[in-house]
């Protein structure tokens, strides 16, 4: 490739017009500038590939979370001695597969779901198991058959569909994710639901998304501004090393807010925005979480990370704080009333959940 | 960004002050329309660990004053794709948007078919790279000034080549924050412009710059002519997540004498 272009480059300079008043050396040094500035360079200046090894690919990972990681202090985590524990069981005649293994055991400890692994076809989720397995523990269809009537779903949104409990005075809203390009639909929403007795809020399988929208959606039943998080993003190569703080309060709208009792239903699978939602739902005196503990995954997740053998990773990079400074991440929220659908109780045709729900409603607040 | 608009007027007036004592009557004014094939190469920590290389299209438009001395106006675009050695699951797509604002003063010269030029730009640089619908993203957007050398060799009455070297001096510099994303960011990612445009003044040591151009011209009418470029570009960012990218461009285009 050089050879052809270096004979052509010079063909061309030879090719001028005898009568140009270039003189030999002239030639010769722009056909010096020329190559050198074409060809062969860009190693130079960029410096070698990053290898493509076991230990490189380990090395690199164990890093990237040491440098950019944020929940090592919040989760107790102790990574230099994972990295005691797991680099040895790494050398280059590792196959992808026995990698594949050492480094999700590895990460596994992190107890976060928003850190993940794929490699092209599978995906690992660090912490996720009982998230995994709250899928099975809930069903819409059951939901649509048994318990709601009236369903309407609102297309420009993500997962969003609303009714009425069957034979009640009761709204039903379901957010399947924080998503969508018009969160203020709930405003109408809200109004549709205006002569309600109450509203059950059912965020259970929430996978997150954009904490704007939660905000936006969650000042539809806001009865003020109420400081309710923190966030810091790391910045430096220091475990503790964060920006400074960002104070986030709920919104509030007298004219468009729901201030009748609001039953907001959560399992493992609500995470992430889906949790920032419920920061601000549960500093609303008239919200009453029920259903079981959220996935405690409060980190905004980190751009995608890229390992030489075409793995790619992402990682939580910031922390979360409520006001007194404790961290839900690990953790996630307790529920008010807890109650947990398993999978037979799906199979046999009832969600305990939802039933409680409409239990707590008729003993707390006399809504039949 | 307050600074830079006051850097921007200054130059702006400073140039038509300076154009003006220096006869615009004999003014030639001309506009080059150009097309390229850009080869980046491109190491980005805050993007990833691995070398990126691959090309695309580059379009340029630039206006020249030419009396004594050259004032100038450009804009270039190109977008394409990058690629790292290893594996090819990670293509990357790329934007490349440089506006640039000079004045050059002419240096008194003996021989008649060597002009040689000197003076500054204004330039704003941005540079933007991502991945999978910015699942991944990063960028490097630069706004400052450079000192800029001019020298152009007549050949024969219809043929000339022209090189210039410009280097950065007093550069805001706009990079991703550490950990690539940040609360800023989240809160503004519906206005990239605002994102990438926020700098911060960069030192000659944290921010280097080079920017080489050689052009051939052939005069194929007294209104119009025929060049091919190729222009060289440099950039390194030092610090805790370096940057470097390296820009090659062979293009051609058509210059109106207007």
């Amino acid at each position: 490739m050089t050879q052809y272009f270096h004979v052509n480059i010079e063909e061309f300079i030879n090719s001028w017009p005898s009568n140009f008043n270039i003189s030999k050396m002239n030639k010769n040094i722009c056909l010096i500038l020329v190559s050198l500035f074409w060809f062969g360079c860009e190693e130079a200046f960029l410096g070698e590939d990053a290898p493509n090894s076991p230990t490189n690919n380990f090395e690199i990972f164990w890093n990237d979370f040491d440098q950019h990681y944020s929940l090592f202090e919040v989760r107790d985590i102790d990574w230099d001695q994972l990295y005691q524990t797991y680099r040895p069981q790494v050398t280059d005649e590792l196959s992808n597969e026995e990698l594949w293994e050492v480094m999700t055991t590895m990460v596994e400890h992190l107890d976060d779901s928003h850190t993940a692994l794929y490699d092209g076809s599978n995906h690992y989720k660090s912490g996720y198991t009982l998230n995994a397995q709250s899928i099975a523990e809930f069903s819409a269809e059951l939901l649509l058959s048994r318990y709601l009537e009236n369903i309407n779903e609102v297309k420009s949104e993500d997962e969003l569909w609303y009714g009425n409990v069957k034979n009640k005075n009761i709204g039903y809203l379901y957010l399947g994710s924080m998503d969508g390009y018009n969160p203020s639909v709930i405003d109408e929403i809200i109004r549709i639901f205006e002569n309600t007795e109450a509203i059950v809020l059912d965020i259970r399988q929430n996978t997150g998304g954009d904490d704007r929208y939660s905000a936006r959606i969650a000042q539809a039943f806001s009865d003020g501004e109420h400081e309710i998080y923190s966030v810091q993003t790391r910045n430096g190569r220091g475990y503790n090393d964060f920006d400074e703080k960002k104070i986030y309060h709920t919104q509030f709208d007298s004219n468009n807010t729901y201030n009748k009792p609001v039953i907001v239903l959560t399992d493992r699978r609500t995470i992430s925005a889906g949790e920032i939602f419920l920061l601000h739902l549960k500093a609303f005196d008239h919200v009453t979480q029920i259903g079981d503990t959220t996935a405690g995954d409060f980190s905004t997740v980190s751009n995608m990370r890229f390992l030489p053998n075409g793995w790619r990773y992402v990682y939580s990079i910031q922390k979360f704080l409520l006001p007194n400074g404790a961290s839900l991440d690990g953790i996630g929220h307790v529920p008010d009333v807890y109650v947990k659908n398993t999978d037979s109780t799906i199979e046999n045709g009832k969600d305990i959940v939802m039933e409680k729900a409409m239990d707590y409603l008729y003993s707390e607040y006399g809504v039949e | 960004m307050k600074k830079a608009l006051l850097y921007t007027l200054f130059f702006i007036l400073s140039a038509g002050f300076l154009q003006a004592q220096n006869g615009v009557n004999h003014a030639v004014k001309s506009l080059k329309v150009s097309a390229g094939y850009q080869n980046n190469y491109l190491n980005d920590a805050i993007l990833s660990p691995l070398n990126q290389q691959g090309n695309g299209m580059q379009f340029g438009i630039t206006y020249r004053r030419t009396a004594k001395n050259i004032l100038g106006i450009s804009i270039a675009y190109g977008a394409g794709e990058l690629n790292s050695n290893e594996t090819n699951r990670f293509t990357n797509s790329y934007l490349d948007i440089n506006i640039g604002l000079e004045y050059l003063v002419r240096i008194a010269n003996q021989n008649e078919s060597v002009d040689f030029h000197v003076g500054g730009a204004y330039e704003t640089r941005a540079f933007f790279v991502e991945w999978n619908d910015l699942d991944a993203f990063s960028y490097t957007s630069t706004q400052g000034l450079a000192i800029k050398g001019m020298l152009t060799k007549r050949l024969q009455p219809k043929h000339s080549i022209q090189t210039s070297l410009g280097i950065p001096v007093a550069q805001f510099l706009g990079r991703p924050p550490y950990n690539g994303i940040d609360e800023f960011i989240i809160e503004n990612q519906d206005s990239p412009v605002k994102i990438m445009l926020q700098g911060e003044p960069s030192s000659f040591g944290q921010y280097l710059g080079l920017d080489w151009n050689v052009t051939y011209t052939f005069q194929i009418s007294p209104r119009l002519a025929w060049n091919i470029d190729y222009s060289l570009f440099l950039q390194k960012v030092n610090g805790l997540h370096p940057y470097k990218r390296m820009s090659m461009t062979p293009a051609t285009g058509i210059t109106f004498n207007l």
